[in-house]
């Protein structure tokens, strides 16, 4: 069970941001986590919307930049499901990006509680 | 309201207006049925308005043309209309008489409108939009609408011109509306409609220098925006050591913006810079309007950087954080009160991500470097040109423009040539790599990034910067050595060209313009004469008074000679006592009516020497040549006859020699 939990949310990069703020900028941590929260849904709802009207230059991008954007705050899992997304659209394969949407919108479900316990 | 204030303004007469010929032609043209004819006249009846319009139709022209020589010719290229303008907007110059108002400068607006006027035509040839000429004229008299204010209101207007508060032309005009319910723009407007100048002239002197250019490219069409281009161009050219640090920033803006909506490109740009302004000098010379030395675009670009290091200076907030809006306004957010020093670098971040940049922004901060984060690439862009920031840190992914394509836009201008530019990539295979580095990139880092390793790469981008800086500087002291000398080998070339004692030139010069002459006269089928003279009883002089009275005598009479030459008559000194005047287009007769002009001059004034008055006169011989006249030489040799055979017939007078007797005879 630990194990998935590091998988979800790496502690050492969580901890590398707080270090980052260090005592300067104490709030930096919780501000970057605010970011990442206010904006993965967006990028979450532009891969459905694109999905449907099958555009898939903005499935391979919105998948490309959830996949940095979960990495650079340790969500380790849901980065590597965006990089499977970000390959399914290349490979132009639609089924196989639809079935990795709803293990992308878990991983992020579980991400988003590991994020909120944090302070 | 603006007309009627306008009508005020006119009626006190104290408004530029046109020479005698211009009104003249103003007078001509109100109504549509002026002929070729009548204007022709009007203008040949002023030489120097002549001479001027002839220069600037030859200009205008391209060069593989035959020159034009007369006013009807000019006509015929240019058209009746264009003529019409040109003298007009040219008869204006020098009626700027009476520089009433203490606190304008009129040499440095003379000087920027001629700027202007000169960067104006060179554009419209360029790129081929309107009509050359006619952009030299509109450039003349862009700014005649301060012009006017200054001769209408000189103490009030002194006032608005000294105020140390009013920055920029927006903040004049209010000024200016509040005082004279009429600012500078209209009053130009309106004197331009007024002179009968088509409407297109008016609104463009009242729009320019409000004119934003759209940044796309080759966003040039308008008369307004050539002449806004070439209000940019003139300010480079009077640029001096006076201009206030902050003009440096908006020209060197300004600057790297009109390189862009040029479609020139940075090297064709800069050429055509240097063009106009050497242009410039040269109509400087020719109106006796004051012109500047080389302009230096390396020296814009160091005075812009310490204008806006004293910018950031004053704010108080170094380094700093600028988030830009969506409107591309940056917003100050200050607190880090880091001191800038050497290792501190104005970075530009980009990238779609949030979280991203919030990190990046964080690890470069934290390095002492100074952080712009912008979040696509249009806004970095345009960031990127306005700021000149020394390295930008890019996301390849974006929507809109990406990474590459950032990259690839600034390397299209000079300014952005020098940025350091780094780029963050997702992936690591070879083929992408290779192609970011083939469109510009210096460096790049794959994402997720280690921060040790963002900042080591970006030391190692300073230290390329610093280098990169080192070598502009000693290129810029390179280039000055060469300018100086080029001013040694110029001051050089005049002196061997010239006469010490009399300043005339002297005889290799004369060999040469004569050689030349020749030379044009054989293509053209077009006269050349020749006048020499002969100091009467010179040598006298030498043994009687010494040989400073002779030098004085010399010196007298080719100050005479000089004065009462004219402009298309060069006279030189060639000899001992000898001199030649080379006319060109000139039939003997001419010539001979030339001489004897000279010949009068000459007896009539007299010469100082040691506080007394002595009066010399010389023998004149002129030569024409004939279709037996084998060479210039031959041309030479027989006004060198007519001379002697003046001597021997009783000095003091003009003979013409043997080969063009038959001519005369005809005519007496």
């Amino acid at each position: 069970m630990n194990d998935y939990k590091e998988i979800v949310l790496d502690a050492k990069v969580i901890e590398g941001l707080r270090e980052l703020g260090g005592s300067d900028e104490p709030e930096l941590l919780m501000e970057i986590i605010e970011l990442y929260l206010d904006d993965a849904p967006r990028l979450l709802t532009e891969m459905l919307r694109s999905l449907d009207c099958e555009d898939l230059d903005v499935m391979q991008r919105s998948a490309h930049t959830l996949k940095s954007s979960s990495a650079n705050i340790g969500g380790v899992l849901l980065s590597r499901v965006c990089l499977a997304m970000e390959c399914a659209a290349r490979e132009m394969n639609r089924e196989e990006y639809r079935r990795l949407t709803i293990v992308c919108q878990d991983a992020f479900g579980d991400l988003k509680r590991a994020l909120r316990q944090i302070n | 309201m603006i007309n009627q204030t306008f009508e005020e303004l006119r009626m006190t007469g104290k408004l530029p207006s046109p020479s005698g010929v211009g009104m003249q032609i103003l007078r001509l043209t109100q109504g549509d049925d002026y002929s070729t004819e009548e204007i022709g006249q009007a203008i040949s009846a002023d030489s120097a308005l002549t001479g001027r319009l002839l220069k600037l139709a030859n200009s205008a022209e391209s060069g593989s043309l035959e020159p034009i020589t007369t006013v009807a010719e000019a006509t015929v290229r240019l058209g009746i209309r264009t003529v019409r303008n040109v003298a007009l907007g040219l008869s204006l110059v020098p009626s700027n008489g009476s520089n009433s108002c203490a606190a304008f400068d009129y040499e440095r607006y003379w000087s920027l409108s001629l700027a202007r006027a000169v960067a104006g035509q060179h554009l419209s040839s360029v790129m081929m939009r309107g009509v050359p000429a006619e952009m030299y004229i509109l450039g003349l008299l862009s700014g005649v609408g301060a012009l006017a204010l200054a001769s209408a209101h000189p103490e009030h207007y002194a006032e608005i011109l000294m105020d140390p508060n009013l920055l920029g032309p927006e903040e004049v005009c209010r000024a200016e509306s509040s005082r004279f319910e009429i600012n500078h723009r209209d009053v130009a407007g309106c004197m331009l409609l007024d002179w009968g100048l088509p409407e297109e002239f008016a609104r463009a002197v009242h729009d320019y220098e409000a004119c934003e250019f759209r940044s796309s490219q080759k966003a040039i069409h308008t008369l307004t925006e050539l002449l806004r281009a070439a209000d940019v161009i003139a300010r480079l050219c009077v640029a001096n050591v006076d201009t206030p640090l902050q003009e440096w920033d908006q020209l060197s803006r300004d600057l790297a913006q009109l390189e862009i909506v040029s479609g020139f490109g940075s090297e064709h740009f800069r050429r055509t810079c240097n063009n106009a302004a050497e242009e410039w000098r040269e109509w400087g010379e020719i109106l006796g309007i004051q012109t500047t030395r080389q302009m230096d675009f390396e020296l814009v670009e160091e005075l812009a950087e310490k204008a806006r290091e004293k910018a950031r200076a004053d704010e108080g907030a170094v380094p700093r954080i600028v988030r830009l809006d969506n409107s591309g306004l940056g917003q100050t957010a200050s607190g880090l009160s880091q001191a800038l020093n050497e290792s501190s670098l104005r970075i530009l971040t980009v990238d779609d991500d949030p979280v991203a940049l919030k990190v990046l922004e964080n690890h470069l901060v934290k390095a002492g470097h100074s952080v712009t984060t912008t979040t696509n690439g249009d806004e970095a862009l345009r960031h990127a040109l306005k700021e000149c920031p020394q390295l930008v840190v890019a996301d390849w992914k974006m929507p809109g423009l990406d990474g590459i394509e950032l990259c690839r836009a600034l390397r299209k201008i000079s300014s952005g040539q020098k940025i350091y530019f780094l780029l963050l990539t997702g992936t690591n295979d070879d083929e992408s790599v290779i192609n970011a580095f083939n469109a510009g990139i210096d460096d790049y880092i794959t994402k997720p990034f280690n921060p040790r390793i963002l900042i080591a790469r970006i030391h190692a981008g300073r230290r390329i910067i610093t280098l990169q800086k080192e070598l502009e500087r000693e290129k810029r002291k390179q280039q000055k050595q060469m300018m100086d000398l080029q001013v040694v080998t110029r001051k050089l070339r005049s002196a061997a060209l010239a006469d010490p004692l009399t300043e005339l030139p002297n005889r290799r010069y004369a060999m040469k313009r004569l050689a030349q002459a020749w030379e044009s006269s054989s293509r053209t089928s077009r006269p050349v004469s020749v006048v020499m003279m002969d100091i009467d009883h010179f040598k006298s002089v030498n043994d009687t008074f010494g040989h400073d009275a002779g030098d004085a005598v010399l010196k007298g009479a080719a100050s005479i000679l000089r004065s009462s030459c004219r402009e298309d008559e060069d006279v030189c000194r060639i000899g001992g006592e000898e001199f030649v005047v080379i006319c060109a287009n000139t039939t003997a007769a001419q010539a001979k009516m030339a001489a004897d002009r000279l010949r009068r001059d000459v007896e009539n004034a007299p010469i100082f020497w040691q506080g007394h008055e002595h009066s010399v006169t010389m023998s004149f011989g002129v030569a024409s040549r004939t279709p037996e006249t084998q060479d210039y030489e031959g041309l030479l040799k027989a006004a060198d006859e007519a001379v002697y055979f003046a001597k021997s017939s009783g000095r003091n007078r003009v003979e013409v020699a043997e080969i063009n007797q038959d001519e005369f005879k005809k005519s007496a």
